[in-house]
């Protein structure tokens, strides 16, 4: 990739940095025998540095905190029939297959729209349009929408996908309002993916007789992938834990779904009722603890297929 | 200016000789005027330095052949251009064909994040899907064709931005020759190599004229003289003066010439 400009700006004050360093060592240098300044380690330099550490620690603490006490209390719940078995006794007794189940086929659907939807959108709006008020007014609507809570979505997929389109409670429903949740972010992580493409990569591409479609999915899409997959990523996270925006929209149901138009309950819709409604806490924690596992996993194995994939191209 | 321009240029050359005609060709970017009405012809399996200081319309020029400068929707080129008689600007004229035909290696060498193999076999897998076979011979052709084979026929899966920076620019010409096209713009193709791969690519264009029609841009007139051939020169968007480099440089026409030769500008 092309050097950013920060690179040079650092390289500039190293070189400004070396040269007062030379000053300094031959003024000062037999005096404090070494000629070495001891700039770096002022009051200052050495409190900031402390702050941001305290600050990096306090937050991974806050994480690895959540993680081991949601485990903690979660992780004894585990057994095979908690995973295999449907729940009895509104999920006092028995597993959460189908939660299981509903949270992955729910976040699945809503990927499927959305990927396509918000890469195609990115691709549209870097790519293609040149007309500065289309891109602004999309790019305002797509942060806009980023930026409402998703209870507004659940709304709104309710009265629009549930109650207009006559979807009922459902797999497409949920899809299609978490879909319509993580556009934004989809839509804006792709466009900074492929706006860091260096144009000279295009160039070569249409130089060689590339029309700018065949530029776009051979010569900018691949080198653009880990940050639209860090854009999916992100999605994938919110939408597997999302609660407010499916139990409107997908519903509660324990029964496993057969069709995407069978109402499903996700493992955050389950976790808050039992909870909410005082069924069970050790169940609760114990859905709580596979939620943060398959978060994790997602997360593990997206990284993994990253860095293979730059590996192989740097 | 346009008679002035072709008969300047070697005697005047017979019709079909003749692979790019340009005639009042001009150049706008917004309010910025990069080419002013140049006219001249380059001739088929010629090649042609155009040479002149920076801001001077060189690349401009290369980028209006190929219609590269279509990217920019502020850049607006009037006049006519046309390689074998077809008037390249005509709207029935498709730009992925156009270069197809009009090659191009980059100022700086930039080969595509990919193997050495899948950047020379980029633009053949464009058109229709070449099989296996079909491509490992147009990659070893082209990679011979600009002296690169013998260096990386053993480590073809590698990727194309590991090789040295002079490797790197035989590499993107390789990718260009992989499309055969008829003619080869070469943008600056040494300003970031030193002087030893200067050389090696100074010495592939006479092996490329037998094929080609080359056009090469350089700010340096060292160069051009080197390289020799016809010598165009430019000057903040005029085309100064056009002749073989023996007479441009022993006797220019142009106190512009004669300044830019000599260092005064430049």
């Amino acid at each position: 990739m092309t050097s950013a400009p920060w690179e040079d700006g650092s390289d500039g004050r190293e070189e400004r940095g070396g040269r007062e360093r030379d000053r300094q060592g031959r003024s000062h240098g037999s005096r404090r025998g070494g000629g070495l300044p001891r700039g770096g380690d002022s009051l200052a330099e050495r409190s900031a540095i402390g702050l941001l550490w305290a600050a990096a620690i306090s937050a991974v603490a806050v994480l690895g905190f959540i993680v081991v006490y949601v485990l903690w209390h979660g992780l004894p719940q585990l057994t095979p029939e908690f995973l295999l078995q449907s729940p009895s006794a509104m999920g006092r007794e028995g597993g959460i297959l189908p939660t299981i189940i509903g949270t992955v086929a729910v976040t699945a659907v809503g990927l499927i729209i959305a990927i396509p939807l918000g890469v195609g959108t990115a691709i549209y709006l870097t790519e293609y349009t040149r007309s500065e008020a289309v891109t602004a007014i999309i790019r305002f609507g797509a942060e806009c929408l980023a930026g409402i809570p998703s209870i507004i979505f659940g709304l709104f997929g309710f009265l629009f996908f549930v109650i207009y389109l006559k979807m009922g409670w459902s797999l497409l429903s949920g899809g299609l309002t978490l879909a319509a949740m993580v556009l934004p972010t989809i839509i804006r992580t792709t466009e900074e993916a492929i706006k860091a493409v260096p144009l000279s990569h295009r160039e070569v591409s249409l130089s060689l007789g590339a029309t700018r479609w065949q530029t776009v999915t051979r010569a900018v899409l691949p080198t653009a992938m880990p940050g639209i997959i860090t854009g999916v990523m992100l999605s994938i996270g919110r939408a597997v834990g999302e609660t407010a925006a499916v139990i409107f929209t997908a519903g509660s149901s324990l029964r496993l779904p057969t069709s995407i138009f069978s109402p499903v309950r996700t493992m955050s819709v389950h976790f808050y009722i039992l909870a909410r409604e005082g069924i069970s806490m050790p169940r609760a924690y114990g859905t709580a603890a596979v939620l943060v596992l398959l978060i994790l996993a997602i997360n593990f194995a997206a990284y993994w297929a990253m860095n293979r994939f730059v590996a192989r191209r740097t | 200016m346009a008679t002035e321009a072709s008969a300047s240029a070697s005697a005047a050359p017979a019709e079909d000789d003749v692979k790019i005609r340009i005639r009042n060709l001009s150049v706008n970017y917004r309010d910025l005027a990069a080419l002013k009405d140049v006219s001249l012809d380059i001739r088929r399996n010629d090649l042609l330095t155009i040479m002149g200081p920076t801001a001077s319309g060189k690349t401009t020029l290369l980028r209006t052949i190929n219609r590269l400068n279509d990217i920019y929707p502020y850049a607006k080129a009037t006049g006519s251009l046309t390689i074998d008689g077809l008037e390249v600007y005509d709207p029935a004229v498709s730009a992925s064909w156009l270069r197809k035909v009009v090659g191009m290696v980059f100022a700086l060498p930039i080969p595509l994040p990919m193997s050495i193999y899948d950047n020379v076999a980029y633009g053949p897998r464009l058109y229709g899907r070449p099989s296996r076979r079909q491509l490992d011979e147009i990659v070893e052709r082209s990679l011979r064709g600009a002296a690169l084979w013998d260096e990386v026929k053993d480590r073809l899966s590698d990727l194309g931005h590991h090789l040295s920076g002079g490797q790197q620019q035989r590499l993107c010409l390789a990718r260009t020759l992989a499309v055969e096209p008829e003619i080869i713009l070469l943008d600056e193709p040494c300003s970031g190599l030193d002087p030893i791969s200067t050389l090696r690519i100074e010495e592939l264009l006479h092996d490329l004229v037998a094929k080609y029609t080359v056009v090469l841009v350089t700010h340096n007139p060292q160069q051009a003289a080197r390289v020799g051939g016809d010598v165009a020169v430019f000057y903040l968007g005029e085309l100064v003066e056009m002749g073989p480099a023996e007479r441009i440089f022993t006797s220019p026409k142009d106190r512009r010439t004669e300044s830019f030769i000599s260092g005064r500008i430049g």
